[in-house]
């Protein structure tokens, strides 16, 4: 029984190492971590939670979750809205686990959707980076997906 | 090192308690402790290194503790052996310990309980006291084990620094008496450090500092060109623009063009209006891409949604009662309606099932609003993939409108180069290059500013790697700094050493030629002696030639003395001189020689000896200088030895 105590919160969400600087571009954020005027306009994301989120949601559309070999800081966990952002994550994990004990774990969450994020980051990297109008691209990727999507039914 | 007394304690054959006061007058130096062969001079000898050092091989030199003690002590208790003695060294008076416990395990047998180690203690002028910590390194720093032998020595033996290949051990005694092992530690070391300093200099230094130096300053160079000529470009830009103005004007001023180029005015509005709209569309577009993320994981939200609901149908969330209230029914052992609830009966196994089902609030809470935000997000957000669709399609239409308007305008500029008024053709020709250097000028915009924001990085990664490089690089500049100092003082000590030693060497010569010549008889046609840069020990005879192999056994312990003694003056070493059977191999001129001589050489001068070595003119030479006096008595029915004083 989960008795809701957290051993550590954390508050940061990790990805791969080696795919720090293609989430930095597709966010249009330069080495340094500042914004770049013609990145900015040209990358297809607008931040880089944005682009751990479409990651996420694309390796949970195609089922790959893996775990991180080597992992860097990419973003503060405080950026993810409660009742969005953290509710996409929630999901996630309740859908990854089937369990909804998981909801007791932030730490498993974030876990959960970081293995999801680094699977599916992949198909995002082959679609939208080292590509000429970029969000056109990313554009195209997601309505590929659009006929997969089931219609919500309205209350 | 000034010995005072010494007190033994079931030492070797030395029963009960036996003590030694050692003279410390400066006029009287000389303690003799007499002794037939095997009293236990020998055994007395060594208790000095024992006591200090904790030297003793039981293998060559037999048991420590007194075997009559051992005897006589009841089984299974504790028999201890010690030796004390009281030293002073520099003014302050000391009192070293070492003993050693066995106990008795049947009538033939005894087991060591170990050695207590060196206890030193220092005792003030009003009889305080205080304890040495780490008293044997205290020790090796008054007189080191290793000088020991060359002041607590066998009179026997003592021809060891003349014997053929002796020049090793001169060699030694003069290093460890002199303390030049000190120095040539130093120098090792210093020699190591500087070793070490440029393995690491070598692997830091690289010269990488520069050539990221020259890197930036290339970067930086070509960054301000590149926004010099971006200045330009955007000047050459304005130019462009107010000449193609001042052109189509010039060309609305012209009647039969007017209506031309009035159209031509509506087309660019059409076509500005329509590049406007597809921005902002493709800023929709990106905005609902980035938002997008929440359709995309609509099947798991559902698949969530779907088992949430699940667990909530079957009322398991939120829990129907509480799991804190059917923890305390179980506890009460009895229901609310008063029916007991006792173990194992179907109420308690009923309950014990509903709290294996219950879930913590902590857990309920966060299910609740989980199913809550996972519902909300679920009905209120849009098609926002439809959304993104529908923009593509304007987007598209935009395109197609921007393509029309464009020909539309090439087809009136076309209309105006083929116009059948010269002027009309030549302005409008003009209008084109104009039109089509602007476009040139803005695509070398597009490309310096791209060019910038690539310097600006390469600039900031370079500053980086140049800050890095700095810390290495004052790393370095340290380290050849270290490097230099270590090797200055590496080669300072290097000659240091060298002279230090050729000036001890000299002077050691010169000492133990003057005493050399005091202890001499008259009859020796040896009167020199020398100590060469290989530390051979030398005697010159008369004619100034080398003698050594031409010693008697008198004059090679004649000479060694005059090597100890001078070795010791030399160091200036205050310790005293122990020698174990002094004259046994000595004849009577070297015996009468030294006898006279020797205690004026040394501080302090102790000498176990046989009833036979200090014949009637040896004894009357030393008669004045001697102290105190003790005998060695052995009783044969005892087996075990006394100490008397006898003046």
């Amino acid at each position: 029984m989960n008795t809701g105590a957290q051993a550590t919160r954390r508050d940061r969400v990790y990805c791969e190492k080696s795919q720090i600087n293609i989430y930095r571009e597709l966010a249009g954020i330069g080495e340094s971590g500042r914004k770049s005027a013609a990145g900015a306009n040209a990358a297809p994301f607008r931040s880089l939670k944005e682009v751990f989120l479409a990651a996420a949601c694309l390796g949970m559309r195609t089922g790959k979750q893996i775990p991180l070999k080597q992992r860097e800081d990419l973003a503060m966990l405080s950026y993810f809205n409660d009742h969005q952002d953290m509710a996409v994550l929630r999901s996630i994990a309740i859908a990854a686990t089937g369990q909804i004990e998981v909801l007791g774990d932030v730490n498993q969450i974030v876990t959960i959707a970081e293995e999801y994020a680094n699977g599916g980051f992949d198909e995002l990297k082959r679609a939208a980076w080292g590509v000429a109008l970029p969000l056109q691209r990313v554009v195209e990727l997601f309505l590929g997906y659009k006929s997969e999507i089931p219609k919500v039914p309205q209350e | 090192m000034k010995l005072e007394s010494m007190r033994l304690y079931n030492f070797r054959q030395f029963y009960g308690e036996q003590r030694i006061r050692f003279s410390v007058d400066k006029k009287k130096n000389v303690t003799i402790v007499n002794g037939v062969m095997g009293a236990g001079k020998t055994s007395l000898h060594r208790a000095f290194v024992w006591c200090l050092y904790g030297e003793w091989d039981e293998q060559t030199r037999g048991q420590i503790v007194n075997k009559r003690a051992i005897n006589e002590s009841p089984l299974n208790v504790k028999v201890e052996t010690s030796v004390q003695m009281v030293f002073t060294h520099a003014g302050e008076r000391y009192t070293a310990v070492r003993t050693l416990q066995v106990v008795k395990t049947s009538e033939s047998t005894w087991q060591p309980l170990g050695e207590s180690g060196l206890s030193l203690t220092k005792i003030t002028l009003s009889g305080q006291h205080e304890t040495i910590r780490n008293a044997q390194n205290f020790l090796e720093f008054i007189l080191p084990s290793s000088v020991s032998p060359y002041f607590f020595f066998d009179g026997e033996q003592i021809d060891e620094f003349v014997k053929p290949g002796h020049e090793t051990k001169v060699k030694s005694a003069v290093r460890n008496v002199l303390r030049i092992e000190v120095l040539e530690r130093a120098r090792h070391h210093l020699d190591a450090v500087a070793r070490d300093y440029q393995k690491d200099l070598k692997s830091r230094a690289s010269g990488r500092l520069q050539l990221l130096l020259v890197t930036k300053e290339g970067a930086q160079s070509e960054l301000d060109d590149a926004q010099k000529r971006l200045e330009e470009l955007r000047t050459e830009k304005g130019l462009a623009n107010k000449q193609i103005e001042e052109l189509n004007e010039r060309l609305r001023q012209i009647e039969s063009v007017k209506e031309w180029e009035e159209k031509k005015r509506g087309v660019q509005s059409q076509l500005q209006s329509c590049e406007k709209t597809r921005e902002r569309i493709w800023a929709e577009v990106k905005d609902l891409v980035n938002r997008s993320y929440v359709q995309m994981s609509m099947p798991v939200i559902l698949k969530a949604t779907k088992l949430l609901d699940e667990k909530r149908e079957r009322g398991e969330i939120p829990p129907g009662i509480r799991e804190q209230f059917i923890q305390d029914l179980i506890n009460r052992g009895e229901c609310i309606c008063k029916r007991p609830i006792i173990e194992g009966s179907p109420e308690h196994q009923h309950l014990a099932r509903l709290l294996q089902r219950s879930v913590s609030t902590y857990l309920t809470n966060a299910v609740v609003q989980c199913a809550g935000d996972l519902r909300s997000l679920a009905a209120n957000t849009g098609d926002t993939l439809g959304q993104i669709k529908e923009r593509m399609v304007e987007k598209a239409k935009m395109e197609d409108d921007i393509d029309a308007y464009s020909q539309e305008l090439t087809d009136i500029s076309q209309h105006l180069l083929q116009f059948d008024v010269e002027e009309v053709r030549l302005l409008e020709k003009k209008r084109k290059d104009h039109q089509d250097r602007l476009y040139s000028i803005i695509g070398d915009i597009g490309r310096k500013e791209e060019r910038i924001e690539v310097l600006h990085r390469a600039i900031e990664t370079s500053q980086r790697d140049i800050e890095k490089a700095q810390v290495t690089e004052k790393r370095a500049r340290r380290l050849q700094k270290s490097l230099s100092l270590a090797t200055r003082a590496h080669e300072a000590v290097d000659r240091m050493c060298d002279v230090f030693a050729a000036d001890m060497r000299k002077r050691i010569q010169t000492e133990a030629k003057q005493i050399f010549q005091r202890l001499v008889w008259k009859e020796s046609q040896f009167q020199d002696i020398c100590l060469s840069e290989d530390y051979s020990l030398e005697v010159l005879d008369r004619w100034g030639l080398p003698a050594r192999r031409e010693l008697s056994a008198g004059e090679r312990q004649v000479l060694s003395l005059a090597f100890i003694i001078a070795m010791a003056r030399v160091a200036g070493e205050e310790a005293p001189l122990v020698v174990d059977t002094p004259f046994g191999r000595l004849s009577s001129a070297p015996r009468q020689s030294i006898t006279k001589n020797i205690p004026e050489l040394l501080e302090q001068l102790i000498l176990f000896v046989t009833d036979e070595e200090l014949h009637k003119q040896a004894r009357q030479n030393l008669e004045p200088r001697i102290g105190a006096e003790y005998e060695l008595r052995f009783d044969q029915e005892t087996g075990s030895a006394t100490v008397a004083q006898l003046n």
